[in-house]
């Protein structure tokens, strides 16, 4: 039940992140960085994407997973599955 | 620790008469003037500081567009401000007067232990994470404070004095993406106190939204900049003096 959940979340955060970039994207993205490294998120666009990820989750989120220049698709799915517990 | 803060240098003549040159004499000589004096009134705040010395008597507010009122009522506020004047003194000023506030800057600077500071970084992450930070507390009805010419990188080219200024988005999109006013703050040396003059919140075109918000909003910035500085020259700071300085001309035409 878990694993279902976190793929759920991780498949939302995945569709939200392909709004923001306006690219598909598929699950060989989900550890790409979001950031310079990687897809290419400014400081902007990373905090429209959180604010995203609020509603979806309906409470406020930890700023500090910004600033993990590796934060992934896959990495946010896995803090907010944890922060959903 | 805080550091202590570098003593600026003041602007030159040559400086102030290429940012604007139709300044008479007479109004360049008092600038220059009030140039000379800034260090000093710098150092006398941040001694009294140190001190540990109450500084309200040497602090007053000129609020032009129901400041106050918004802050009583906790409604929050982008506040702007620029390298001009007695910057360094203006959250320690506006904390004293009661605002709820949080500060963005780049690098650790002297004030009072009780002013809230986030601190933006180099890395996208880390200034995603104070904008993040600086919308929780717009959340919950404080203010945020940053300048408008920080070292971060300028998105939003925008005209000024003549030329093209070059201005990060934060505070812009701070604004876009909270509906908090953006409210331009100065701390202006007068004699030997602080005068915190706090404008009417910027207006942009009804409808706009999305980068062009953001960049009517800058627009509006700057233009109160080039006010700011035709009115006390000889306080303009050397970030954004050089800032000026090197930005290019707008095209004539």
């Amino acid at each position: 039940m878990t694993a279902v959940v976190g793929d759920e979340v991780r498949d939302t955060i995945r569709r939200l992140v392909a709004l923001r970039s306006a690219v598909a994207l598929t699950e060989a993205d989900d550890r790409v960085p979001l950031g310079a490294r990687g897809l290419g998120f400014d400081s902007v666009r990373l905090v429209e994407l959180l604010l995203d990820v609020e509603r979806l989750v309906g409470a406020p989120l930890d700023p500090e997973w910004l600033a993990d220049p590796a934060l992934t698709i896959e990495s946010l799915a896995a803090a907010v599955a944890r922060a959903r517990r | 620790m805080r550091t202590a803060a570098r003593p600026q240098p003041p602007p030159t003549e040559q400086e102030l008469r290429a940012l604007l040159p139709e300044l008479e004499d007479e109004a360049l000589r008092a600038a220059l003037a009030v140039a000379a004096s800034l260090p000093d009134l710098q150092r006398a705040f941040a001694e009294r500081r140190r001190r540990g010395e109450v500084s309200e008597g040497r602090v007053r507010l000129r609020d032009e567009g129901g400041f106050s009122a918004r802050a009583a009522a906790r409604q929050p506020m982008v506040l702007i401000t620029w390298h001009f004047g007695l910057v360094r003194q203006l959250a320690p000023g506006l904390l004293a007067l009661g605002t709820d506030l949080l500060a963005l800057r780049h690098r650790p600077a002297p004030g009072p232990l009780a002013l809230r500071e986030e601190f933006v970084g180099e890395g996208v992450g880390e200034r995603a994470r104070a904008l993040a930070t600086s919308i929780a507390h717009l959340r919950h009805g404080g203010s945020v404070i940053l300048a408008a010419d920080g070292p971060g990188r300028p998105r939003l080219r925008v005209p000024c004095l003549g030329r093209r200024l070059g201005l990060a988005r934060g505070a812009f999109a701070l604004s876009r993406l909270t509906g908090a006013p953006v409210v331009p703050v100065v701390g202006l040396a007068r004699g030997d106190e602080l005068e915190i003059v706090v404008d009417p919140p910027l207006v942009a075109p009804a409808g706009a939204t999305g980068e062009e918000l953001e960049r009517a909003l800058a627009a509006a910035a700057a233009a109160w900049l080039e006010s700011l500085v035709r009115r006390h020259p000889g306080q303009l700071l050397h970030p954004l003096r050089n800032r000026l300085l090197r930005s290019r001309p707008l095209r004539a035409g």
